[in-house]
């Protein structure tokens, strides 16, 4: 069979010594900011981009790869000892989790937590190899305006799936569109929002919004709160869960995977929010609801497992389809064009090597995680006790060293800086910058698309709408929009991330 | 009842919506339009500018009428100090290479913390430079001005 036959091929790639050795970095440097409050996957990946310039792009990208799903369980070790979630993927585990804590059983907590995620990577993995390819192929019959809806229906999707306000999520949207824009205009070579400056003629670079946005914001926001540590390590005796805890959470891990491989896939999903849509789920499922919140095992096996899933699975629309579905995506899209490689679907049949060792080194690198995340948990424990500041100059010495490695100019830093600015500002109205970054990496494609399909057909708009496959899609993207301003969605909406 | 602003976080969203929306939309306004059958570099641009300067007036009209909680504190110390350390390595770096560089921004950012001190800063200076020093430049091969007379 050829999927059998894809793996082979991919686990060829992912198998070679320096291949292993870059999933290895990836992993162990994910558990790290996953564990640290404070840096996340975002940033990190903005702040590796430089380094990766050198390296092959299999390995690059392996590493890259591995960052973003070992974040996933580096987040819930300290959600579970310090109540603090490392990832914003991790919130719900900690109302469970610090509870099991607070009643000496963090090492049961932490091993459900690694299986379950260890269980839903597998899934992922598997469901990746499965569902790309018939994906891929729908997405080689897509011309011009198929692919603009489609950036149409991946960014409401993003709207409605971001937490807030809509309005003000549409609004972040076409500012980062319009953000995206700056540069020469590939049509027709006008300068556009250049004004006059010679850096910005190629465009603001995506890694210099990124680590303004989500790594400088990020620390000054840090250091508005003065936060007290509490770890319970003490109590870390007896990391396996007892018969008790695995018979009370193969199912939670189970149904955790389903939502989160489902919701993964859906364009705007994230880790973030399968966990809360998991931890919701499992308080509906359970027989009784008051254990919820005092240290349910099933309230940590879920969200894990979800967000695990969801980190794996978010990667079938950006392999297939080039649209990335968070910012995290948005960074590999990036990562690749650096690469000189167009995300979509020709990836697959043009670089199989880089798509199935991409993907067989998933599976590994969920092999090394837990491996890192169960028997060298003291590690991490202890470097939860690193106080933030001497944290926060390291993150910011490799934002700027790493931004102005990017095209060595000094000018890139100060833009650097004031992409924190906007960001802790835009924050601090609660605006979300996650739709802000994909709609800037997906600005130019999405402008180059729409122009395509327009003047090709001198300008008749219902072109969008004609073409059966370009009107299903806006026809997904509306109703979505439709559903989420429905009243009664709304509430549901609101209840689940108040949970 | 006068008029009040009863969303103070929608109000000043909308406004710097708006603020965008505008500019980009009048900056947009000297780049070719194109015309109906071919989309010219203005077309995108003054859409999206119109665009997000009727969202921003929405939102900011909506301010009015929809009840919000304020805007958290800004507090102007780490705010002020780490954009300054990021300026100041930025302006620094060509002048006097990478090592003084990073010695004043970490000292400068250092200063944002609230339980700051003096050891630590020290230590962080020493290390950081060393480590952007072993790493980009002898590692990843940067070209960088190093030291001040290099």
């Amino acid at each position: 069979m050829d999927l059998f036959e894809h793996l082979r091929i991919g686990f060829a790639v992912a198998f070679t010594a320096s291949n292993l050795l870059y999933c290895f970095i990836g992993v162990t440097l994910g558990t790290l900011i996953g564990v640290l409050p404070g840096i996340g996957p975002v940033a990190t990946i903005a702040m590796l981009l430089p380094i990766t310039f050198n390296l092959p792009p299999e390995s690059a990208l392996i590493m890259l790869a591995g960052i973003y799903y070992g974040a996933q369980y580096g987040g819930s070790t300290s959600a579970i000892l310090v109540n603090l979630p490392g990832e914003a993927s991790s919130v719900v585990t900690a109302l469970d989790g610090y509870q099991m804590a607070r009643r000496g059983r963090a090492g049961a907590a932490l091993s459900i937590a690694a299986i379950g995620s260890f269980v839903a990577g597998c899934v992922g993995t598997l469901l990746i190899a499965a569902f790309a390819p018939p994906l891929a192929s729908l997405a080689f019959k897509f011309g011009p305006p198929e692919r603009f809806s489609l950036y149409v229906l991946g960014l409401v999707a993003a709207v409605v799936l971001a937490h807030g306000s809509l309005l003000k999520a549409i609004a972040m949207i076409v500012l980062g569109l319009l953000f995206g824009l700056v540069g020469t205009d590939v049509t027709s070579g006008t300068q556009r929002y250049t004004f006059g400056i010679s850096n910005l003629s190629d465009g603001i670079g995506f890694a210099i919004v990124a680590m303004g946005m989500f790594g400088i914001a990020e620390i000054i926001r840090s250091l508005e709160l003065r936060e007290k540590r509490e770890v319970f390590t003490s109590h870390l005796s007896g990391l396996w869960p007892t018969r008790q805890d695995l018979r009370d959470s193969w199912k939670a891990i189970l149904r955790g995977t389903g939502l989160g491989s489902l919701l993964g896939i859906l364009p705007g999903g994230t880790a973030v929010l399968a966990s809360f849509a998991s931890y919701t789920l499992e308080k509906r499922m359970a027989a009784d609801p008051q254990r919820f919140g005092k240290g349910a095992i099933e309230g940590v096996a879920g969200p894990e497992s979800a967000n695990n899933a969801a980190a794996q699975t978010s990667f079938i629309p950006m392999l297939t389809l080039g649209i990335p579905s968070n910012p995290v995506m948005a960074l590999m899209v990036g990562a690749m064009i650096i690469q000189g490689i167009q995300p979509g679907p020709q990836v697959m049949t043009e670089r199989p090597q880089l798509f199935w060792g991409m993907i067989a080194s998933m599976w590994v690198g969920n092999v090394m995680l837990v491996l890192l995340n169960l028997p060298l948990i003291g590690i991490w424990v202890r470097l939860l006790k690193v106080p933030y500041r001497l944290l926060y100059p390291a993150i910011l010495m490799f934002c700027c060293v790493g931004v102005y490695s990017l095209s060595s100019s000094t000018l890139d830093i100060v833009l650097m800086a004031f992409f924190g600015l906007l960001g802790y500002i835009l924050i601090k109205l609660d605006c979300e910058p996650a739709p802000f970054l994909l709609a800037f990496v997906l600005g130019p494609m999405m402008e180059e698309e729409l122009r395509r399909s327009i003047n090709t057909v001198r300008g008749d708009w219902s072109v969008f709408l004609t073409r059966p496959l370009s009107l299903a899609l806006l026809v997904i993207a509306a109703a979505l929009l439709l559903l989420v301003i429905a009243p009664n969605l709304r509430k549901k909406r609101e209840e689940a991330f108040q949970e | 009842m006068a008029l009040s602003v009863r969303h103070p976080q929608d109000f000043f969203a909308g406004v710097i919506f708006i603020g965008f929306g505008v500019a980009a939309f009048f900056i947009g306004r000297e780049y070719s339009f194109g015309t109906a059958t071919r989309m010219g570099p203005g077309y995108f641009p003054a859409l999206l500018g119109a665009l997000l300067g009727a969202l921003g007036v929405i939102i900011a009209a909506r301010s009015f009428s929809l009840s919000g909680p304020p805007i958290a504190k800004i507090q102007f110390r780490p705010l002020s100090l780490v954009l300054a350390a990021i300026i100041l390595f930025a302006v620094l770096l060509d002048v006097a290479g990478l090592v003084a560089a990073t010695v004043v921004m970490v000292i400068v950012a250092g200063l944002a913390a609230w339980d700051v001190r003096a050891r630590d800063v020290a230590l962080l200076c020493v290390g950081l430079a060393a480590l952007a020093l072993g790493l980009f430049v002898y590692g990843l091969g940067l070209t960088i001005k190093v030291w001040p007379w290099s």
